[in-house]
């Protein structure tokens, strides 16, 4: 089949998964507005939980599909990947959202994201069973979705350099081997696997949901199930934020002329990563004192290592492609976003390690500490590596008036997140709890009016943010409606 | 009243958060410059050696120090092993406590909460903590309003808190881990004497 025209149709494709992506992601931001101004008392909604599950449910499926499509993209450039698997992959997950859509707002399923057994069975009148059942369904759908795409992500690298070669191994032996890699398939491989072993625990975990939904008399044991939702959870959300890291190594380079190859540190780097990822879950069960003491420790122990690879050789691999490279004397906005994006992630990263710590963890578990660092990482790290892929996927970086309104955007969204984060971390450091609907209940000292006022004090910046992602869009999808109209013009 | 953690963690946090964005206005300054990639790579990766040692032992010896300090059992990687002075057993289920002194094994899970229990200060107490339904937290709040410790009450676990109370007063227990519709109202207390 003629080259072009694949490109051409992957990059079609490619258009799709992304304005899907840009979409359902401010829709979730809406809900999450709707869920502070709830805990500010300016609204009274009996949906809070529902919307609450939706929007943790819905963040996490729209941003590591995203990451999917992004690397799907990049990769079909330098391989072969079967196209109508992708096709397919992105009707399950528009399936598989539509269904948890239907749950959540319509059947007011409201056991949380992660479905901590066995609430999503006892929901004591607050929403119906067949909420629960096609929740469960919804979740199998995408957990079905996202592993085929993952394990065609993993054939075609396979395909390209054979799979031996992925992880980069045959650079600890020769600092120039025959096979080469870049970081971006080392990246995406060590995602790869441990959202296979990530999915295959959803996968169990969902096949033993749905025997307890047909068979009510079934049940398990709840701190095993912990584990496996926290092992599917935590794991999934982790590689959605590396899976950024791995095209901010591919895409840097074409703005500073640098390059970022692999080389022996970089492998032992993310192989590294792989396990830290693997055994870090593990902090969500700190609180759960009769987890094996093994496994609290290396829950810690995991979770502290991992900052040696996100600083030592990412973070600083960033600052040797920037540093007086010349490209804030005009700044281009995929490299500003990448920037942007790293920042944040160190500073959510530094909230994390030290929620990662037991001692702490006594403190601030489930508590507004919690959102503050995993929404400093995703929507302040995470999000503008997407962002800044998408931006340069639209093929912006090249009109310098586009850029203009797009710096406003930005500087309207940095603002907005880090106002929104800054009432969350408030609230961590006066035990304000999370997943509290409201804060009435506290009939003393001042953490209802401190928790109210907190909510209230965040609600500016979260519509600041989201002004400043609609300016955003609207400089980010003009060349889409250029294009389109330079062609009819032309036709 | 023990170190307060939260001051602690905030304090951590803002001289972090201050170096950071202090070495990224540092370097987005330095980038209107431009000099040749590879020496800077070559200057980076010797400053990068030094900074793995000093974060590798700096992350090691924190880890030596905190993981000494556990709220577990010595059976289960914690420090804390001596007899406790008085036994509580704390029951969730959607959306209340029940409390009253003994432990699960005696009371069992059946039993009412007793409200008007009077727990003594500065005597070690341990907290027996599970529930009957579904997940939920069991947190003690002081009554400045401040997160004292927690654990998680879980169906077929008992969990085993120990504390000890500094200032006598009125102490309240907020259900830390989502539980459904009511979860924002499960709150009980309790009296130190």
């Amino acid at each position: 089949m003629n080259t072009d025209y694949m490109t051409q149709k992957n990059r079609r494709w490619s258009i799709i998964w992304q304005l899907l992506v840009l979409v359902v992601f401010p829709c979730m931001i809406i809900l999450g507005l709707l869920m502070r101004m709830n805990q500010a008392e300016m609204v009274n909604m009996g949906s809070f939980y529902a919307m609450m599950t939706l929007h943790g449910l819905g963040m996490a499926g729209i941003l590591f599909s995203g990451a999917y499509a992004a690397l799907w993209y990049l990769l079909s450039k330098n391989m072969t990947l079967n196209l109508t698997i992708n096709k397919v992959v992105l009707l399950m997950i528009v399936l598989g959202f539509a269904g948890l859509i239907v749950s959540t707002l319509v059947g007011n399923f409201a056991a949380g994201w992660y479905l901590l057994y066995p609430l999503p069975f006892i929901p004591m009148g607050a929403w119906a069973d067949w909420a629960t059942g096609l929740s469960i369904v919804s979740m199998m759908v995408l957990g079905v979705a996202w592993l085929v795409g993952l394990l065609a992500l993993l054939f075609g690298m396979s395909k390209k350099y054979g799979f031996k070669n992925l992880l980069g191994w045959q650079y600890l032996r020769n600092p120039d081997p025959e096979v080469k890699i870049k970081p971006i398939i080392l990246i995406t491989t060590v995602c790869i696997l441990c959202g296979i072993v990530s999915l295959v625990a959803a996968a169990l975990l969902m096949i033993m949901y749905l025997f307890k939904f047909f068979e009510p008399s079934l049940s398990f044991d709840a701190l095993l199930q912990k584990n496996i939702a926290f092992l599917f959870g935590h794991t999934l959300t982790n590689i959605t934020l590396y899976l950024g890291v791995a095209w901010v190594y591919e895409l840097m380079p074409t703005f500073t002329g640098r390059k970022w190859l692999t080389d022996k540190v970089v492998v032992y780097s993310w192989n590294a990563t792989m396990l830290l990822i693997l055994f870090a879950f593990y902090h969500h069960m700190y609180m759960d004192f009769e987890q094996p003491g093994i496994l609290q420790k290396l829950g810690q122990i995991a979770s502290y290592l991992s900052a040696i690879p996100a600083t030592v050789v990412t973070a600083v691999g960033f600052i040797a492609q920037i540093h007086k490279s010349g490209l804030s004397k005009k700044w281009k906005i995929t490299p500003m976003l990448f920037f942007l994006g790293v920042v944040g992630w160190m500073i959510g990263g530094v909230a994390a390690v030290l929620d990662s710590t037991i001692v702490m963890n006594l403190v601030f578990h489930n508590t507004l500490w919690v959102p503050a660092h995993f929404h400093t990482y995703f929507l302040m790290g995470y999000v503008p590596f997407l962002l800044g892929f998408i931006y340069y996927f639209f093929n912006n970086d090249s009109n310098p008036d586009q850029d203009k309104s797009a710096k406003v955007a930005i500087s309207a969204i940095v603002i907005g997140s880090y106002g929104f984060f800054a009432t969350f971390y408030l609230g961590g450091i006066n035990s304000i709890p999370r997943r509290f609907s409201n804060y009435v209940g506290f009939s003393f000292s001042d953490v209802h009016e401190v928790g109210r006022y907190l909510a209230e004090l965040s609600t500016p910046f979260i519509v600041l943010l989201l002004i400043g992602l609609f300016l955003l869009y609207v400089s980010l999808l003009k060349p889409l409606f250029q294009s389109r109209k330079q062609r009819n013009t032309l036709g | 009243m023990g170190t307060n953690v939260q001051l602690l963690a905030a304090t951590i946090f803002t001289i972090f958060l201050v170096g950071i964005v202090a070495i990224a206005i540092f370097i987005w300054y330095k980038a209107k410059k431009e000099e040749d990639g590879k020496l800077i790579k070559q200057k980076l990766y010797k400053i990068r050696s030094g900074y793995f040692v000093v974060l590798l032992t700096t992350l090691v010896v924190l880890l030596g120090f905190t993981l000494n300090t556990l709220p577990y059992f010595e059976s289960n990687g914690g420090k804390d092993s001596k007899p406790a002075d008085f036994t509580v057993s704390a029951v969730g289920i959607q959306w209340a406590w029940m409390i009253t002194e003994g432990t699960i094994e005696e009371n069992g899970l059946e039993f009412a909460g007793q409200f008007d229990l009077v727990y003594p200060v500065h005597k070690l107490i341990e907290f027996q903590v599970t529930a009957t339904d579904v997940n939920h937290g069991f947190g003690i709040y002081d009554e400045d309003g401040r997160l004292l410790v927690q654990t998680q009450a879980m169906p077929g676990y008992v969990n085993r808190l120990r504390y000890t109370f500094d200032k006598p007063g009125t102490y309240h227990i907020i259900c830390m881990e989502y539980c459904g519709a009511a979860h924002q109202v499960m709150m009980s207390k309790i009296e130190v004497q």
